[in-house]
């Protein structure tokens, strides 16, 4: 069993780029003067590691933190230091207490009292991020660390006064283990606003590919009317919707959606590749919908076509996530696309309901369609996970020992524990020694949301134990009839998209170094107006679908796009922004 | 009251008696003052208190930052609000939807009040009262939940139930479409309002002389002629004053009611007063915005509520100060 | 009420005019039926669905009636615990308050309601004033946190244990009921005026009593956004904030950033109607029998008020 364990350890490090297995072996030669010495230690017990990490498996405690790379300098506070570390609170039936349960006495036990530190926990309403930290600042009580998904929302705090600046080279002694991460995934570029170091991000494996949302279709459909395989030219595709509605199979095979703002309309598979970089940095960002640009007519000029053949529910907009998920479900609809995870509830409804059907995933390939453009480009996830920065309530200890706890975290045995649980309870080895999540398990040791997720994202974006195609099969259903194929499936789109990125087809956001203003005064007025302007352009008549266009795109820039457009240029020109690779 | 507000006016022309028998009345009334304090205690600490932070209207308030590290910047953000084009909006989506409100939830109290008034079958008349005071027992949280449940395009109970029966395709889109959304949000306060409004005007019924009805019986009047000349009048006193209440709070805006039943889709309509306030001041860190507009909410509300004490006293009735 | 009522319809039993348009009576009725419908029915689904397997609802093929029955949704409820926990929590709370809140109305009304106390207007402007006027959430929320109210159990009672609206009918009620002759009899015996609150005019006003508790418990039990601002612990959190946290939860599978981009699972509708039910149900079965009591208080005091 121990054998079993230290081979998972080990791969959980391997996707952790830079940690004890993957890097234990490159040199530091980035590193600044200062932090030779941190270097050094961190040099010189790497090499130990390997023993270290198997006298940890051996332990039944995870009590070998000692002696591990850069936490040996660290002494506890004189005094104790009260530690607030945010936590989601997602409003979920049946996890433990986000600020009170097993997991947070464990970080207790095993971190805070060992350098007399005092870990809270401040739940953060996951629906209501910006209210509840407003509502923290106004009280004196923020978190000691800041946390979010979003390059925005960490800017506009950092401009409100919430977030303090601090200098890298102190961060690197005391997490020299979180900054390697950082420095290896390139990360360390995203940390500065306006020249002032503000941020610390959290990796995030896989970036570059989607594999965990996928789309879904009726592979019996397509068998019944002649296709082997779903076509990838938009020409083919128009033949097979037409078949599809023709052979009375279905009304609508792509039934529609209401828009619903963020994210919405991706227009990535319209854009000219390679993509000139200003015109990427000043419309290629997905905060805001670029109505106005080449890519979004091309993009909305499809989705008219779509609508006027009849593909599309001529009352899409007022079909909401559930419902489409309830039509493709009694089986009235082509596809529906989702996230993956072990329990998908649609699926196994799906063939609860339709025992003939069967599904397949989509999977991507890299054909450019005969107008150009590119039916499976995609927008990649940022290369980071969340980022962090530091309240400006906080003392220096307590800023100090923030940046201890996330580079403990960050250790692979406290990480493995944290993201997998307790061997025998919470997961089990399988018979290639991979750790399993036991699904129903429902003892004291239970994890919170998405194993423990809302507490180890502040340092690794997923949790991945073994290569990619494991992931991948510890996510997706097993109990469907076929859950092979599906699975399969999954992981051909994983190579596919892989593929994509690699040609470039796969499109990070661009990140601004600045603040840009115009993003938070206008952001929201221009969702709302978009999602009204594009159901009108899409119902417009094919023949008005230019004029409708233009016209439309003509009060948004007044709307203020306008001056996003101008802020973002600025930005763009005074070298404010990330590059494209 | 007002009978009160004369005693303290004589009283006050009187300052040396009035004095010396305020000492009098003390040690013989010391009990009941005793017992005020608890309630005076209440409102100096929870709401009077609360009044000096209302300067912040005259600061660019940073919740980071706190008092003094805030600038002090005259009436600039008053000016901005006032022509903020998302405030204007909310206010006068507000005023449109409290005037629908007034319009169809205040009538429907007294209809069905008469309808339940002429229930003669009376265990039925007494089930339907207790059904139909359930809503208001409900809190806006479940309304909502119930109302999505009902109303969803396709998934909703009314949606499916109308598609399975053929009379229409497709879902109508009851909470999301903004036109539908305005309708079913209106009515859906009718609902949750109508059952309660009805005690009072019930009881104001049941205050009506019998004998009137009786003689009216004898005249040979129909239960429409009754009910016109009789009911009618004799609830107008209640009638009146409710009304006029209800103007009070024409400016209100309840947020609770708002977060169950809004939804992206009908933002025009939802992004009334309580939801500006909430999105500006606390999602976007904008405190200061948002108390200028509770400040300007509570102003006009003040101000209602003095306009709607006089009209009723004029009218004859009892008022609200 | 009923007295009158019967006085009214012997009479109309007795006339022809009545007999005769039977029909406005069907229409009544089925008015009011329908009305009732309205209240009864959603419940009805809600809880067909709570009971039923997630593919049948899924499928849209539940509607009064449960198919495929299963408990799961509750045994879920039961065993995670956080919900029971919530309401057990709510419980007290609602009752702790209700107490409070009486209290700090008789402690208001019962002065002002005498006409002979000196100062009367100034006290009742005083306390009436704050109905009237209040300075905002943001001033509020500043107040409470100076004074380290902030995510405590008071937050949540003591700003709100005093009413102006229930005290102004308490107030109206005792004025009524309680005629000065009563008052003037027990001072001649020598009671003081907390013997004569005790023993003569809190006995004498039950219903008001009963009325007024209902509406406090009413008013805390169902109201959550004061939760929602002043409450970062989910142990001080009320059902209502829990439930109103769940729904949104569904909904933000929908408007949740793309860069979070993980498995985002929205509670299952089932479990969501099993949940809106067992917070509904204990009020479905408590507020019917209480119906005599804020019948007679709510007219006594509303009428008015």
């Amino acid at each position: 069993m121990k054998n079993k364990r230290l081979f998972a350890v080990l791969l959980t490090g391997v996707m952790a780029a830079g940690i004890l297995a993957g890097c234990g072996s490159s040199s530091d030669s980035g590193s600044s003067a200062k932090d030779t010495s941190a270097a050094a230690t961190q040099e010189a017990t790497e090499a130990a590691t390997e023993a270290a990490t198997e006298a940890a498996a051996e332990a039944e405690t995870e009590s070998a933190d000692t002696g591990e790379a850069g936490m040996a300098s660290w002494k506890p506070f004189a005094e104790n230091v009260e530690l607030k570390v945010p936590v989601y609170d997602r409003g979920v039936e049946g996890v433990p207490d986000v600020t009170n349960n097993y997991w947070t006495k464990w970080v207790q036990s095993n971190f805070g009292d060992k350098y007399n530190i005092t870990v809270t926990y401040v739940p953060i309403t996951r629906s209501d991020v910006m209210s509840d930290y407003a509502m923290l600042a106004a009280s004196d009580s923020l978190p000691t660390i800041l946390s979010e998904f979003d390059y925005p929302k960490l800017a506009q705090w950092a401009t409100d006064g919430y977030l303090t600046t601090f200098d890298m080279d102190e961060f690197k002694e005391v997490a020299p283990t979180f900054y390697k991460a950082m420095e290896d995934n390139d990360l360390v570029k995203y940390s500065a606003l306006d020249g002032d170091t503000y941020f610390c991000l959290a990796q995030n494996p896989y970036y570059e590919t989607n594999y965990n949302w996928e789309v879904f279709y009726r592979k019996d459909w397509l068998e019944k009317i002649g296709y082997d395989e779903y076509p990838t030219k938009w020409e083919d595709r128009k033949a097979m919707y037409q078949k599809l509605k023709d052979e009375g199979i279905c009304d609508y095979p792509l039934g529609g959606q209401m828009c619903t703002g963020l994210g919405a309309d991706q227009n990535y598979a319209f854009r000219d590749y390679p993509q000139d970089e200003e015109t990427w940095a000043v419309y290629g960002n997905y905060t805001i919908p670029a109505l106005g640009s080449e890519w979004n007519r091309r993009f909305l000029q499809r989705e008219n076509e779509k609508y006027s053949l009849g593909f599309v529910d001529p009352e899409y907009y007022t079909i909401d996530t559930e419902t489409a998920k309830a039509n493709f479900v009694s089986g009235k609809t082509l596809e529906f696309g989702g996230y993956i995870s072990a329990n998908m509830d649609f699926i196994s409804a799906f063939y609860e309901n339709n025992p003939d059907g069967e599904l397949a995933v989509l999977v991507s390939n890299d054909t450019v369609d005969d107008d150009g453009s590119v039916p499976f480009a995609f927008r990649s996830n940022n290369p980071f996970g969340v980022m962090s920065g530091f309240s400006s309530q906080a003392t220096e200890d307590e800023i100090k020992a923030a940046w201890m706890y996330m580079e403990w975290l960050l250790q692979d045995d406290n990480l493995f524990t944290m993201q997998w649980g307790e061997e025998g309870e919470n997961f089990n080895y399988d018979d290639n020694g991979l750790p399993v999540s036991v699904a129903d398990y429902d003892g004291d040791k239970k994890q919170g949301y998405s194993n423990n997720k809302d507490y180890w994202n502040l340092v690794m974006n997923i949790r991945t134990a073994g290569t990619i195609e494991d992931v991948i099969r510890q996510n997706t259903p097993s109990d469907v009839p076929n859950a092979e194929e599906l699975t399969q499936g999954v992981i051909d789109n994983f190579y596919a998209q892989e593929k994509l990125a690699e040609e470039g087809y796969s499109v990070k956001d661009c990140l601004y170094a600045t603040s840009i203003e115009a993003e938070s005064e206008y952001q929201e007025t221009l969702i709302n107006d978009y999602k009204e302007f594009r159901d009108k352009i899409i119902m417009a008549a094919p023949s008005d679908f230019d004029a409708t266009y233009d016209e439309l795109s003509k009060n948004f820039a007044d709307d203020g796009w306008q001056e996003v457009v101008d802020e973002r240029t600025a930005a763009y020109e005074n070298g404010q922004t990330t590059k494209l690779d | 009251m007002g009978k009160n507000k004369e005693e303290t006016a004589v009283q006050s022309t009187l300052p040396r008696e009035n004095r010396r028998s305020f000492a009098k009345d003390l040690k013989r009334d010391w009990q009941l003052y005793l017992l005020l304090i608890v309630p005076i205690a209440l409102v100096i600490v929870f709401n009077y208190a609360s009044y000096p932070g209302l300067r912040m209207v005259f600061y660019d308030y940073k919740p980071a930052r706190g008092w003094d590290g805030s600038k002090f910047v005259g009436l600039k953000i008053i000016q901005k609000v006032f022509h903020d084009r998302k405030f204007l909006g909310s206010l006068s989506t507000t005023l449109v939807f409290n005037l629908l409100d007034l319009a169809l939830g205040f009538p429907m109290p007294i209809i069905l009040a008469l309808m339940l008034n002429e229930l003669r079958v009376h265990w039925f008349k007494k089930v339907s009262q207790t059904v139909l005071y359930l809503p208001h027992f409900l809190s806006w949280v479940i309304v909502g939940s119930v109302a999505y449940a009902m109303f969803r395009p396709n998934t909703g109970l009314v949606n499916m139930i109308l598609v399975n029966a053929g009379w229409i395709d497709s879902g109508i889109p009851f909470l999301t479409e903004k036109w539908h959304w305005a309708v079913t949000y209106l009515l859906i306060y009718v609902w949750q309002t109508m059952g309660w409004g009805t005690i009072i005007y019930l009881a104001a019924i049941t205050s009506i002389n019998g004998e009137l009805y009786e003689a009216a019986m004898i005249d040979g009047a129909n239960r429409w002629q009754r009910m016109t000349n009789i009911t009618l009048p004799g609830i107008r006193g209640t009638v009146v004053t409710m009304l006029i209440m209800n103007l009070g709070k024409i400016m209100g805006s309840n947020y609770e009611r708002l977060d169950s039943l809004q939804n992206t889709q009908v933002r025009d309509f939802s992004y009334q007063l309580a939801i500006y306030i909430y999105e500006k001041g606390l999602q976007g860190a904008k405190f200061s915005e948002a108390t200028v507009v509770g400040l300007f909410q509570s102003v006009i509300g003040l101000i209602m509520v003095i306009i709607a004490d006089r009209i009723a006293k004029k009218l004859g009735e009892e008022g609200l100060l | 009420m009923s007295k009158k009522e019967k006085e009214i319809e012997s009479v109309s039993d007795g006339s022809r005019a009545i007999t005769k348009v039977h029909v406005s009576d069907v229409v009544i009725m089925v008015v009011i039926s329908v009305l009732c419908l309205t209240c009864i029915l959603p419940f009805l689904h809600l809880f067909a669905k709570s009971i039923s397997s997630n593919a049948m609802v899924m499928a849209k093929k539940v509607f009064f009636w449960p198919k495929q029955v299963t408990f799961d949704a509750y045994t879920s409820i039961f065993r995670d615990g956080t919900m029971v926990y919530s309401m057990v929590y709510s419980a007290i709370m609602t009752v702790v308050f209700t107490l409070l809140g009486m209290i700090a109305c008789t402690c208001a009304a019962y002065p002002l309601s005498k006409k002979r106390l000196h100062g009367r207007y100034v006290f009742s402007f005083i306390l009436m004033f704050p109905m009237y006027f209040s300075a905002g959430l943001i001033p509020t929320y500043l107040l409470y946190k100076n004074l380290h109210m902030l995510d405590t159990v008071w937050v949540l009672i003591l700003p709100l244990i005093y009413s102006p609206y229930n005290m102004l009918i308490m107030k109206t009620y005792f004025q009524a009921n309680l005629p000065d002759s009563l008052e003037e009899s027990a001072k001649l015996d020598g009671a003081s005026d907390f013997q004569i609150l005790f023993r003569i005019a809190l006995p004498l006003s039950k219903p008001i009593i009963a009325t007024l508790s209902l509406f406090y418990a009413v008013g805390r039990w169902n109201s959550y956004a004061d939760n929602k601002y002043y409450i970062q612990s989910d142990a001080l959190k009320m059902i209502q904030y829990r439930l109103s946290q769940m729904v949104s939860s569904a909904t933000e599978a929908q408007t949740t950033t793309l860069s979070e981009a993980a498995a985002v699972t929205s509670t299952p509708e089932v479990l969501q109607a099993a949940a809106i039910m067992f917070v509904t149900i204990p009020i479905i079965c408590i507020y019917p029998f209480l119906q005599k009591y804020f019948v007679k208080g709510a007219m006594v005091g509303a009428v008015k008020g």
